[in-house]
C-alpha cells in the first residue's frame, strides 16, 4: 500500500486541532452540512479546524493523506452510513474495507465518526487492532443532523477546557 | 453556556486530549443534551491487547476529577 512508503508522524508532530471530512446525500449538501457548521462553531471558539468535503472512495483516499499532512491529531467524519458500511455520497463502504483505508492513517490520532450507528463491534474491529489510533467515538444509533453538530461541538470545546481555576 | 464556560476556562497551554478528560466530557455532554427523547450519548472505544484489539469504555468507570485532568 502505498500509505505504508509514507514516513508516519510521531506523536510530537501532530496537533490540536481537527480535521473534519464530511460526504452527504444530494439532497442534504445545499443546507445541511454538519460539519461545516462544526467547522464555523469551533472556528468561533479559536480551534484550528480544517474541512473537506467529499463524495467518493476516491476522494476519500486522497484526503487521508491531506489529513495526514495537516498533522491534525483528530480525525472527524461527519457522513451517512448503517450498521454496517459508511455511505458517501456516490460510494458506500463496508467496515472492513474502510478499516483498511483510514488505519495507515491514525497513528496516534483519535477518529470521530458522526453518522448514524456506525459505531459499533465491526468499526471498531476494523479500525483499532494494530492501528495505533488511541481512540473511537461516536453514536451507535440514528442521531439527527442538528443534534449531532451541538454535541460534538460541545464535546470538543470541553476536552480543550479546563477547570483548574475554579 | 458551553461557551461561555469555554471563554472562562479555556487554558491554551492545554493541547491534548485525556482519557479521563474525554470521559469527563462525555459525561458533560450526555447529561447536558439527555432528555425530551433525545440520546446524547457517544460511544468511545479504545484499543487493548486482549482478543478483539479493543474494548469500549464505560464513562462511568472512574469519575475523574476534571481538576486533575491533564
Amino acid at each position: 500500500m502505498e500509505a505504508a512508503k509514507r514516513k508516519f508522524r510521531s506523536k510530537s508532530s501532530t496537533r490540536f486541532s481537527l480535521y473534519i471530512v464530511e460526504s452527504l446525500d444530494f439532497d442534504d449538501e445545499p443546507r445541511r452540512r454538519e460539519g461545516r457548521i462544526l467547522r464555523d462553531i469551533l472556528r468561533l471558539a479559536d480551534h484550528k479546524v480544517h474541512y473537506m468535503y467529499i463524495r467518493t472512495r476516491k476522494e476519500l483516499e486522497e484526503v487521508l493523506y491531506q489529513f495526514q499532512d495537516s498533522g491534525s491529531r483528530y480525525l472527524h467524519l461527519s457522513s451517512h452510513g448503517n450498521r454496517a458500511n459508511i455511505g458517501l455520497t456516490l460510494d458506500r463502504i463496508p467496515f472492513s474495507e474502510f478499516g483498511k483505508m483510514v488505519r495507515p492513517f491514525l497513528k496516534e490520532c483519535r477518529l470521530f465518526v458522526s453518522a448514524c450507528e456506525v459505531v459499533n463491534d465491526g468499526l471498531a474491529a476494523a479500525v483499532l487492532p494494530s492501528s495505533k489510533c488511541h481512540s473511537l467515538i461516536g453514536p451507535n444509533y440514528k442521531i439527527n443532523m442538528d443534534d449531532a453538530v451541538l454535541m460534538w461541538s460541545s464535546f470538543t470545546i470541553l476536552c480543550s477546557a479546563i477547570l483548574k481555576s475554579r | 453556556m458551553v461557551f461561555l464556560y469555554h471563554l472562562m476556562f479555556r487554558d491554551p497551554e492545554i493541547k491534548v486530549m485525556k482519557s479521563g478528560k474525554i470521559r469527563w466530557a462525555l459525561r458533560r455532554v450526555r447529561d447536558a443534551f439527555a432528555g425530551d427523547g433525545m440520546r446524547s450519548d457517544f460511544t468511545y472505544a479504545k484499543p487493548t491487547k486482549n482478543k478483539n484489539g479493543y474494548r469500549w469504555v464505560d464513562i462511568e468507570e472512574r469519575e475523574t476529577d476534571p481538576s486533575d485532568i491533564d
